[in-house]
């Protein structure tokens, strides 16, 4: 079930330090949204946030789901994820399973249907329950173009291919909402290039994607709105395009305006 | 030659019985270590096992029954035990362990009309080894499904990344409750298996040092790996239990020694998957050598997934169109 998300007046501060003031945000079902800003603007603080990860001192997260709106702030991160809220972390965190195939099943746990004492004593149903897991994690390794590494070691793997795993593996619980969480840091030019299509890829199957991400040009091919923090505050929201051409937007990113730039 | 075959039989059938009692308890153990704890709490479960399966047995009950008891009851102390172990690290868990351990034998010596008191429960007669090994057998099964099933993959999840493991939907609470009640089912087993093995039932038996021997063949059998602790059981406690006096000073001293150098230099055990799956990945990279190199083709027929939610379908369909992914 695709899902939307509305944010409004979070803030967070640690140890008195503002992290997050009076943010708001607005990802509309089944669209790519940005969430855009350079280090320390406190995209990934809003991330934790939404995830139930981290508690706001104040504002509201709410779940659209079929015209239900939930409010999911503060609620427990499995609790979130059980909702159909997944997300990818900015440094992957795999969980350094056997295979990646493993890595990307324990994605599907929310999806299980076998009990425990089904699974102990292999009965039919969790014995099918198992068999559809496996095909729907080969299916979405071949997505992001891992279909060929299924039985290779995690760790094994270049940082760009296990961003894609990391991907995979929220995709297996079938989310309402996919939260990407700079899934482009530390990669080269050609595999953004495939982050990029994947992201494409994902939004044409009407997957709501939350992109929280500083790369400019990833925002600007894949998003179809963008919101962009700085310091813990919004200071631009609307097309990527308008955003920008923001002069906020040029100097928290360049530390001038394009128009300065030009000058100089 | 018959002879000689029924004496070897009744020589081994101790040391072997020992043997998989020590396994189910490694079990135990390492059942917890799946998530990260590393706790001796089995052996507990074990104690009162034992005593459960003794006074059962004492009662005239069948060695089944006892074996029945033993598991459930062992079962329902474990989940007891992570009600109250799930607010603490798993480190405190772990301490907390050691200390219940050491309330066994003030426990028996308190409640001597169950325990039999300083002296314990002697049974009238030594069941057969058979018992044991079918113990054994049961605990083994249970691993080898549990490994593979989605509680295994949580169970490794909550181990690696505890904020990862919640963002995937795993509650720690029921899966860190499952594990101690599995390792009490084991635990239990355990410890039915050596009061069988034995045919008595003492305050002294379950005690940290035999905490310290499940620790020590679950490490050196691979606490990663469902069959390691049996294979640590068949390594640290067979041969001592062919050679040695039971409770002897040098097994002690061996048993501390192999658990501080496993510690140091073997920290994932001699049966690792990690190792296999290494071994695979470079028969398999040997596989592509010797062959030319061809593009990986997915032209299997794509089900979609039941219980998948409407965009399952348009995302099939996007991964058809897009020919099986960017790669």
């Amino acid at each position: 079930m695709t899902a939307g998300l509305e944010i409004s007046g979070i803030s967070k501060a640690f140890d008195g330090e503002r992290a997050l003031e009076d943010v708001a945000l607005t990802v509309p079902a089944g669209s790519v949204t940005g969430l855009m800003g350079p280090n320390g603007s406190g995209k990934s603080v809003l991330v934790d946030i939404i995830t139930g990860q981290t508690r706001p001192d104040a504002g509201r997260v709410q779940l659209l789901t079929e015209g239900d709106r939930q409010e999911i702030g503060g609620l427990p991160a499995e609790t979130i994820a059980g909702l159909g809220v997944a997300r990818c972390w900015a440094d992957v965190r795999l969980l350094g399973m056997a295979s990646v195939l493993d890595e990307v099943l324990v994605g599907a746990y929310t999806l299980r249907q076998a009990s425990i004492l089904g699974s102990m004593l292999g009965l039919g149903a969790a014995r099918r329950d198992q068999r559809e897991s496996l095909e729907n994690c080969r299916q979405l390794l071949n997505l992001v173009g891992l279909g060929a590494r299924t039985q290779s070691r995690p760790d094994a793997l270049s940082h760009g291919e296990r961003a894609r795993v990391g991907i995979a593996r929220a995709l297996a619980s079938d989310p309402g909402l996919l939260i990407l969480d700079g899934p482009a840091n530390g990669l080269a030019a050609e595999e953004v290039a495939l982050l990029t299509d994947l992201i494409l890829g994902l939004k044409a199957a009407g997957v709501t994607v939350l992109l929280a991400e500083r790369n400019m040009k990833m925002i600007a091919d894949c998003c179809d709105s963008v919101v962009v923090l700085n310091a813990g505050r919004r200071i631009a929201a609307g097309s990527p395009a308008d955003c920008f051409a923001t002069a906020a937007v040029q100097r928290a990113y360049f530390g001038a305006t394009a128009a300065g730039i030009a000058a100089c | 030659m018959m002879e000689w075959l029924t004496d070897l039989s009744a020589n081994l059938a101790t040391p072997l019985g020992l043997t998989a009692a020590m396994a189910l308890l490694a079990m135990s153990v390492r059942c917890l270590w799946a998530v990260g704890v590393p706790s001796v709490a089995g052996v507990a479960c074990g104690a009162l096992a034992g005593y459960l399966a003794a006074n059962m047995l004492q009662a005239g009950l069948s060695v089944a029954w006892a074996l029945l008891a033993g598991g459930l009851a062992g079962f329902w102390f474990g989940l007891v035990l992570a009600w109250g172990a799930a607010r603490l690290p798993p480190a405190w868990q772990g301490l907390a362990s050691l200390a219940l351990l050491g309330l066994v034998l003030p426990l028996a010596r308190l409640l001597p009309d169950w325990t039999g008191g300083r002296e314990g429960l002697a049974l009238d007669s030594t069941p057969p080894a058979l018992w044991s090994f079918i113990a054994l057998a049961l605990g083994l099964l249970l691993a080898a499904r549990l490994e593979g099933s989605w509680f295994g993959r949580a169970a490794i999840a909550l181990r690696q990344d505890a904020a990862v493991a919640a963002g995937l939907g795993i509650q720690r609470p029921a899966i860190l409750g499952l594990a101690y009640g599995f390792a009490g089912l084991l635990g239990g087993w355990g410890g039915v298996a050596l009061v069988l093995t034995r045919g008595a039932v003492a305050p002294g038996m379950f005690s940290t040092s035999l905490g310290l021997l499940a620790l020590a063949a679950a490490l050196l059998g691979g606490a990663y790996h469902w069959l390691g602790p049996w294979l640590g059981a068949m390594l640290i406690v067979l041969p001592s239990a062919l050679v040695l006096d039971e409770g002897s000073a040098i097994q002690d001293f061996a048993v501390a020694l192999v658990v501080l150098a496993l510690v140091i230099f073997l920290p994932r055990g001699l049966l690792d998957p990690r190792d296999s799956s290494r071994r695979a990945a470079r028969a398999r990279h040997r596989q592509r050598s010797a062959v030319p190199a061809m593009a990986p083709v997915d032209d299997r027929p794509r089900r979609r997934r039941s219980s998948g939610g409407p965009h399952r379908s348009r995302l099939d369909a996007a991964i058809k169109r897009r020919g099986g992914g960017p790669a």
